[in-house]
């Protein structure tokens, strides 16, 4: 009997000898291959990384802006030209690709540089250059996806603590955006460096560039507001100028991708890797690019076997032999990435001296410059883009329309790899020419991406509201905040 | 049989008691059964009012020494009448015991491999022998438990080699695993998939089967399905979903090596009933008529033969057949009319139906199993030794599985207190062609979804196996067959594209007893189970590009490898006290420790961008760089203690009760360690009452609390590396957020149960009763993106499961050398989200393409589908001003969980025959079908070709009578159909929808019509699941040679006796997990017949 106690215990003691290792227990489950901590740049890079893929790519689940500003067509299965947008959940995939993808690595990368700041043993002015790179990079993204879905999380975004986050209503979170702009328009110094220029995959650790960046940004969303408050807008413009804006295709924030994946600009996936037939250009573009003669449609569209250009209906199912292929440029892995660009801002300019604000030049000269900096970005001879700005029906003087119509289609048309902002150019400018795909009406070109059909289940209260907010309806034709005329 | 299992016990307890000491006599003596005059081993046999005692050996024989004065024996055994024999003078004394018909008698084997008489336990178990898995044997031998054990849910897969879910009692964890823990000669055997969470999701991937399926059905000896929480307690965590013990074969004392040698081969074929029955009426196209997308009439229209004249050319991109009508005196130009191979080359030729459908792309399945066993034994020593060969040749071109099992058990009384026991199996499973399960790459999502019923499949064979290359009907361009733009030539996937893995597994144990005292015992056991595995993928160049690689990239071509080494460790430590307190009281007592140590790792490594080199299938072949290899690699330990303790009154009533602790290093430091506990009582009424028909009745009552623990690495956060940029390093913040705040799981369960046995034991019956609450759950909730991340882990929600099971047998012959025996099993769980954590109400458990989630929804049962559902107006359908059923937004659709499901199990047997047949059915449950949803869509299925209402070919254009008024109805010779249901202002439906084209009454991509509920299926099923004929050779023909011998003919899945899902199995799916109700790509069922031998020496 005295045995069995002894043993009794003994197992008791070896049992109480486990417990006390708990600083072993605690080291079983740590993790093996992964990493606790990182450097701030390399969060940094994955996030602005991911702000390009979620602009750029084609993927028919995610980003199917190229088919909604009606630059593509489809040829099998038309669905998402005809904004089917719960079949694929691309407004869940967009948003996704926005916040988590996005976003959050920026924010990370926000705390991070200042945790570590000391550490890494970064100057004040260096420290503030990289938080406001950071910031200008998620300005960039909020308002994209405010300019999507019209009202989204903000204020408790971005924090895993917070399971279910409300929602802002769009002009708030603008709002709050051009505050956050302006103070890290006033902390960068380009005197100072920023990111390394390994990490720093838009400007290579060229503060100068991020400025440049963060005024042409600044005008962007002065220009998105014009309609909601214009003295706001009109201010944000001559600061953004006096600032610094593009000045040529040299300051484009852009992407260098690579030859080969997954470094390749994310459309040759689509195009090439995919070995699928699934897009040719559609005829919106087609037919606007003969009608106007536009040498662009050479570097856009491929020629079908009689030498001629002839889109895919748009909204139909088209014969992916018989129809214009997209360009042979779209087609090489390395084609540049594109966020924000010269022949935007030179079409904002203009669009800005029009809604009278105070704006050097004419509306005509930044007419002509910003079809000048997308011709000569893609290429175009300098004789050719004279005689195309000559012509009548492009000439600003005589081209169709108003100044909304004309200032629209040039834009439209030079924001061809731009899905997202060619779609939000029509929405903003409603310029006329869009087609109507078959058996829906002109309103059912959609004004906003419905919200993700996964926060009614995840966050659905928070939903509810948001569908208040934006005024009851979550619906494809209810228009985001600045979407007023 | 009982004497074989008493043997195996004896094995381990057997000891002969000290020496001869002074003042004390030596008796000996031999214990026999007076029903047949066989030796009984492990008897106790006690001298009356001391614990002065021994065990009988193999033989039956014990010998002890008694003091003098000792006056009477005692002789007990389980199952037996207790003997009380008055020693007198002698020193030899021979007993034979009776049988105590009051006692079931039954032995069972329990959690930690404790062996007890059935009718002392408080809880639900059931067991099985050898002949329930290895008559009709499967490639999983969880199969072949279907419809054997009531309470136990199995879903059997029907993919190649593939994992089959098995839930007892319904499923109790919202996210974790709900599988059962499988313990073999008290080894716990892993038992994951290791499959990708795109499988689970029915994307796409390989079903790479459940480990469990190593196990050789042919060296179990029984199993033992222990159902509820407090049978299962001293297993603690994992236990929670129940626990399959599964004892093997031991060797035993005999004359000589005897030599059992078992062979049997089995053919089949697949079942028609579960592979779509396709139109004969309309060809390839997504329209008959043009949407000026194409040629008119549903053709290209091109000068082929440069007459002049414009040919008709089959639209070979479109995979799909809503095109044109058949027409035998239409040449067209089809697919292999542009082949120069082909003899069909430069021909048009009729427009028909193909001769040979897809269903003549299956093959006879062959299986061949063969094994032999050796076993002897003498006195202190036994062994068994075993080998097995099971090869299995599939229904698909290319596929096989070849498994070789090498299993040892050997025990031997090292003294005559000390018995060491040791078992080793060596596993080795080589599998070649396993098929891509769910939407992606799966030739049965191309068959029953995405076909062209003009494609004849003899000529894909004839054209790969001409040529080798993937020449396919699908070709983006009709000039080239061989750019396919969606589906590859089936016999190119086949045998081009080809999965292989192999997997060697070593699992086993040693152990040594310690007799103590005679009624201390000691022991020392260390299991182990460990398994390496490679599973390589592999997508030739020059086929169709789809995602691969750890990207998933679109990728032409790449070869992917996985690398997998899983082990568990188990250190026990029990000790078992055997005493009767009283003479009315006995206790039976454990006190035990438990280390256990379980590590994973693997590496995953693929290439990207193709491959350099076609057909060589390395990592370093990769056009572009390697991306990072996925590693992991985590070890979790968890120590318990715990106690048991039985205590026995009269065999009347038993307590049971156990306690134990874990610590988990899987929690969090200051969470880590929990207590948890079982109460369990056992009354046998029959001993106080004496009903005459009455043989048995026992009550038994039980209680339990179990906590569990989580898997490793989740409670700090880790961010994600991704491939570099160029030389720019890219990491990412996690896409699953950890919680350093995690609190075990705890799951609560009641139970209550009858088992009765009357008419001279002819029935029995047992009827269970249970309710289990899951709380404090840890999950992986999915959260808003807008919070910056996907998931977290997070405690919470409760899910509830009652149930009753019921099982009942009865002998309805039992004379005259016929038995006939019905044993009947019967269950039925319901079960209830009572609510999830943090106030979510829903978390999708799954979410598959066709707009279909699977969710726990709190107020619903576990797993309810969601999707597009009927609007429904005062319980019809509303249906559109166009005639289409309207869809809104996720409405709950279907649940998945059967309403009840059970067996019925016949034996008869007559002379040397045995039959044995089970009927097999589940009733009531869901299932979403994605082959529906798009097979319908593409115009497979006859009845999308069928006519309508009017009598008319539904897929002939709608005609009004007047075209500008609809209220004058519809001409004669109008196509369309007419939903059922309602129109908006109440009145029914009688406006026809166009079924012409894909985009009509069975169109597939619409958020507001055409409803995913649509494709919701009853799953029930009744089937003939087994079938069986045994022929036991007399002793006559057999002669001295053999001990035994036996023929069997043998048929499993011979018969779908009902169901409801059109074109497939309703039990096939994805595999085991959490992911059910769900059929895209489902493989038909096969049908097997065969033989088998089996030789005793």
């Amino acid at each position: 009997m005295k045995k069995i106690m002894r043993k009794i215990v003994l197992i008791i003691f070896l049992t109480g000898f486990l417990v006390a290792c708990s600083d072993r227990l605690e080291e079983l489950n740590k993790p093996t291959k992964t990493a606790v901590e990182v450097p701030a740049e390399t969060l940094f890079a994955n996030g602005l990384n991911e702000l390009f893929f979620m602009m750029n790519n084609s993927d028919t689940n995610i980003n199917v802006f190229r088919l909604y500003a009606q630059y593509w067509a489809q040829t099998t299965y038309p669905d998402e030209s005809q904004y089917n947008m719960v079949g694929r959940r691309n407004p869940d995939n967009f948003w996704r690709g926005g916040y988590r993808d996005a976003l959050k690595d920026l924010d990370e990368a926000r705390k991070v540089t200042e945790q570590t700041a000391e550490a890494l043993g970064l100057s004040e002015g260096e420290l503030n250059n990289r938080l406001a790179i950071i910031d200008l990079c998620k300005v960039y993204a909020f308002a994209i996806l405010v300019d999507a879905f019209g009202a989204v999380p903000y204020t408790e975004a971005l924090d895993p603590e917070i399971l279910q986050p409300k929602y802002d209503d769009g002009a708030t979170i603008y709002n709050s955006l051009i505050t956050t702009l302006d103070q890290a328009l006033a902390m960068i110094n380009p005197a100072e460096a920023g990111f390394s220029e390994v990490q720093d995959v838009m400007y290579n650790g060229d503060v100068e560039g991020w400025q440049k960046f963060g005024n042409s940004l600044k005008l962007k969303l002065a220009i998105n507001i014009a309609d909601v408050d214009a003295t706001k807008a009109g201010t944000m413009v001559s600061q953004a100028i006096a600032g610094g804006v593009f000045t040529s295709n040299d300051d484009n924030a852009s992407i260098t991708y690579l030859g080969a994946f997954p470094n390749t600009n994310p459309i040759n996936e689509d195009l090439v890797q995919s070995g699928r037939a699934d897009f040719v250009v559609a005829n919106t573009l087609i037919d606007k690019l003969n009608a106007l003669d536009d040498p662009r449609i050479a570097v856009f569209a491929d020629p079908i076997e009689d030498g001629t250009y002839e889109g895919g209906i748009y909204g139909n199912n088209n014969t992916f032999a018989k129809k214009s292929h997209v360009g042979e440029a779209f087609y090489q892995p390395d084609l540049e990435g594109l966020i924000l660009d010269y022949e935007e801002v030179e079409f904002m300019l203009a669009e800005a001296k029009e809604r009278g604000f105070t704006v050097s030049g004419t509306a005509a000269e930044h007419y002509n410059a910003g079809i000048t900096a997308s011709m000569e970005y893609w290429g175009i001879d300098d004789a050719d883009i004279t005689t195309y700005l000559a012509k009548p029906s492009v000439a600003y003087a005589t081209a169709a329309g108003d100044w909304k119509q004309k200032i629209g289609t040039q834009q439209w048309i030079a924001l061809y790899n731009r899905g997202f902002e060619g779609w939000s150019v029509w929405r903003r400018l409603d310029f006329t020419g869009f087609n109507v795909p078959p058996s829906l009406t002109y309103d059912d070109i959609p004004r906003r991406f419905i919200f993700p059909i996964e926060e009614a289940t995840l966050n659905g209260t928070n939903l509810d509201e948001a569908i208040q907010m934006i005024g009851g309806h979550d619906d494809v034709q209810t228009r985001v905040f600045w979407d007023k005329n | 049989m009982r004497n074989i299992l008493l043997v195996c016990l004896t094995a381990v307890l057997s000891l002969v008691c000290t020496g001869l000491k002074a003042q004390e006599r030596a008796i000996s003596g031999r214990v026999t059964s007076s029903e047949d005059g066989s030796s009984l081993p492990g008897v106790n046999v006690v001298v009356k009012s001391t614990t002065i005692g021994a065990v009988t050996d193999a033989e039956g024989k014990y010998t002890l020494s008694a003091p003098d004065n000792a006056e009477t024996l005692v002789f007990t055994f389980i199952g037996m009448k207790t003997e009380e024999v008055a020693i007198g003078g002698r020193t030899a004394i021979d007993v034979s015991l009776a049988l105590d018909v009051t006692q079931l008698s039954e032995v069972v084997v329990t959690a930690l491999n404790i062996t007890r008489e059935k009718a002392s336990l408080g809880y639900s178990t059931q067991q099985l022998d050898n002949s329930a898995v290895s008559t009709a044997k499967e490639q999983n031998f969880i199969n072949s438990l279907s419809g054997k054990v009531s309470g136990v849910q199995i879903r059997t897969s029907n993919n190649f080699g593939g994992s089959t879910n098995m839930v007892i009692r319904g499923n109790k964890s919202v996210t974790g695993n709900n599988q059962p823990l499988f313990v073999v000669d008290g080894v716990p055997m892993d038992n994951s998939t290791g499959n990708t969470a795109n499988q689970r999701a029915g994307r796409m991937g390989y079903d790479y089967g459940n480990a469990a399926s190593d196990i050789n059905p042919e060296d179990i000896e029984t199993i033992n399905v222990l159902k509820g929480a407090a049978a299962s307690a001293l297993y603690g965590s994992r236990a929670a979903n129940g626990v399959v013990m599964i004892t093997t074969k031991k060797g035993k004392k005999r004359n000589g090596i005897g030599i059992s040698l078992s062979s049997g081969v089995t053919f089949g074929t697949i079942n028609k009933e579960t592979f779509i029955k396709y139109q004969d009426k309309y060809g390839a196209g997504y329209a008959r008529e043009s949407f000026g997308y194409y040629g008119p009439d549903g053709f290209f229209e091109e000068d082929i033969d440069g007459d002049g004249v414009l040919d008709k050319v089959v639209p070979t991109l479109e995979d799909g057949s809503y095109g044109a009508p058949f027409n035998p005196n239409l040449n067209v130009y089809h697919w292999d009319s542009f082949v120069p191979e082909s003899p069909n080359y430069n021909k048009a030729y009729p427009w028909v139906a193909a001769k040979h459908t897809p269903l003549d792309f299956f093959e006879t399945q062959v299986t061949w199993n063969n094994s032999i066993a050796l076993t002897g034994g003498n006195e202190g020593n036994t062994f068994r030794l075993s080998y097995t060969n099971f090869d299995n040749k599939g229904t698909l071109p290319n596929q096989d599985q070849d498994r070789h099992t090498l299993s040892f058990n050997g025990s031997s009384n090292i003294n005559k207190r000390l018995t060491a026991t040791v078992g080793l199996n060596f596993v080795k499973t080589n599998t070649v062609g396993r098929a891509s399960t769910g939407y992606g790459g799966n030739q049965m999502a191309n068959f029953r979804q995405w076909w062209e019923t003009n494609v004849d499949v003899q000529s894909l064979e004839d054209m790969y196996k001409k040529t080798g290359r993937n020449i396919t009907w699908n070709g983006g361009d009709y000039h080239d067959p061989t750019t396919p733009i969606f589906w590859d030539n089936p016999y190119w996937t086949r045998y081009k594209n080809v999965e292989t893995d192999e997997r060697t597994r070593v699992y086993g144990n040693v152990a040594l007893n310690y007799k103590a005292t005679d009624w201390l015992s000691v022991m020392g056991r260390v299991t182990a189970d460990t398994y390496t595995e490679l599973r390589e993928e592999r997508q030739a160049v020059g086929s169709v590009p789809a995602e691969f690689g750890i990207n998933l990239a679109s990728e032409g071509s790449g070869y992917q490898r996985t690398n997998r080494a899983v082990s568990e460790y188990n250190y026990d430590l029990i000790f078992t006290a055997n005493k009767e307190l009283t003479t009315d009281l006995s206790l039976t007592g454990i006190l035990g420790s438990n280390i256990r140590q379980e590590n994973f790792s693997s590496i995953i490594a693929s290439t990207q961008g193709g491959l350099v080199v076609p057909d060589l299938y390395a990592i370093s072949n990769s056009k572009s760089n390697v991306p990072s290899p996925v590693e992991s690699d985590t070890k979790k330990e968890v120590y318990g203690i715990f106690a048991n303790a039985n205590l026995g009154f009269k065999n009347l009533l038993y307590l049971d009760l156990t306690a134990r602790n874990d610590i988990s290093s899987a929690l969090p430091v200051n969470n880590n360690s929990y207590f948890y506990h079982s109460e369990a009582l056992s009354f046998v009424f029959s001993e106080l009452l004496d009903v005459p028909v009455m043989n048995f009745g026992k009550v038994r009552l039980n209680y339990a609390v179990v906590g569990n623990d989580t898997g490793p690495q989740r409670t700090t956060n880790a961010y994600t590396k991704n491939d570099n940029f160029g030389s720019t390093i890219l990491i990412s913040y996690p896409s699953t957020v950890n919680n350093p705040n995690l609190l075990p799981e705890q799951l609560t369960s009641y139970e209550a149960g009858l088992e009765l046995a009357g008419f001279d034991n002819r029935l029995k019956f047992d009827f269970g009763l249970y309710k289990q609450i899951s709380k404090d759950q840890i999950v992986q909730v999915e959260l808003s993106k807008a919070t910056g991340t996907s998931f977290k882990w997070l405690n919470g929600g409760e899910i509830e499961n009652k149930g009753v099971e019921v099982s009942l047998g009865y002998d309805i012959l039992k004379n005259n050398g016929v038995t006939w025996n019905i044993t009947a099993n019967w269950a039925k769980n319901i079960s209830n989200v009572n609510s999830l954590p943090e106030g979510i109400d829903n978390y999708q458990i799954n979410s598959f393409q066709g707009g279909v989630s699977l969710n726990a929804t709190v107020g619903q049962p576990y797993g309810v589908l969601r999707g597009t559902g009927y609007d429904y107006l005062n319980g019809q359908p509303k249906i559109n001003a166009a005639g289409f059923p309207i869809a809104i937004a996720d409405q709950v659709i279907g649940n998945p969980n059967p309403d009840w499901n059970g067996g019925i199990m016949n034996t008869v047997s007559y002379k040397g025959f045995n039959l044995n047949f089970l009927v097999d059915m589940s009733h009531g449950g869901d299932v979403f079908s994605l082959d529906m949803y798009y097979g319908q869509g593409t115009g497979l299925p006859e009845e999308t070709a069928g006519l309508n209402d009017l009598g008319n070919p539904l897929r002939d254009a709608v005609v009004l009578n007047d075209p500008n008024d609809p209220s004058k109805g519809y001409a004669e010779n109008s196509g369309g159909i007419i939903f059922d249901g309602v129109q908006a202002d109440g009145s029914v439906n009688t406006v026809r929808a166009p079924a012409d084209y894909y985009g009509g009454a069975y169109y597939w991509g619409s958020a507001t019509r055409q409803p995913a509920q649509m494709q919701v299926f009853d799953a029930s099923y009744v089937k003939l699941r087994e079938v069986a004929l045994t022929y036991n050779l007399p002793k006559v023909i057999l002669g001295n040679v053999f001990q035994a011998a036996s023929l069997s003919i043998v048929g499993r899945n011979l018969w779908i006796i009902s169901k409801n899902v059109p074109y497939a199995d309703p039990e096939s799916g994805l595999g085991a997990g959490n992911g059910q109700g769900y059929l895209s790509g489902s493989y038909p069922t096969v049908r097997t017949l065969g033989f088998k031998v089996d030789l005793t020496f």
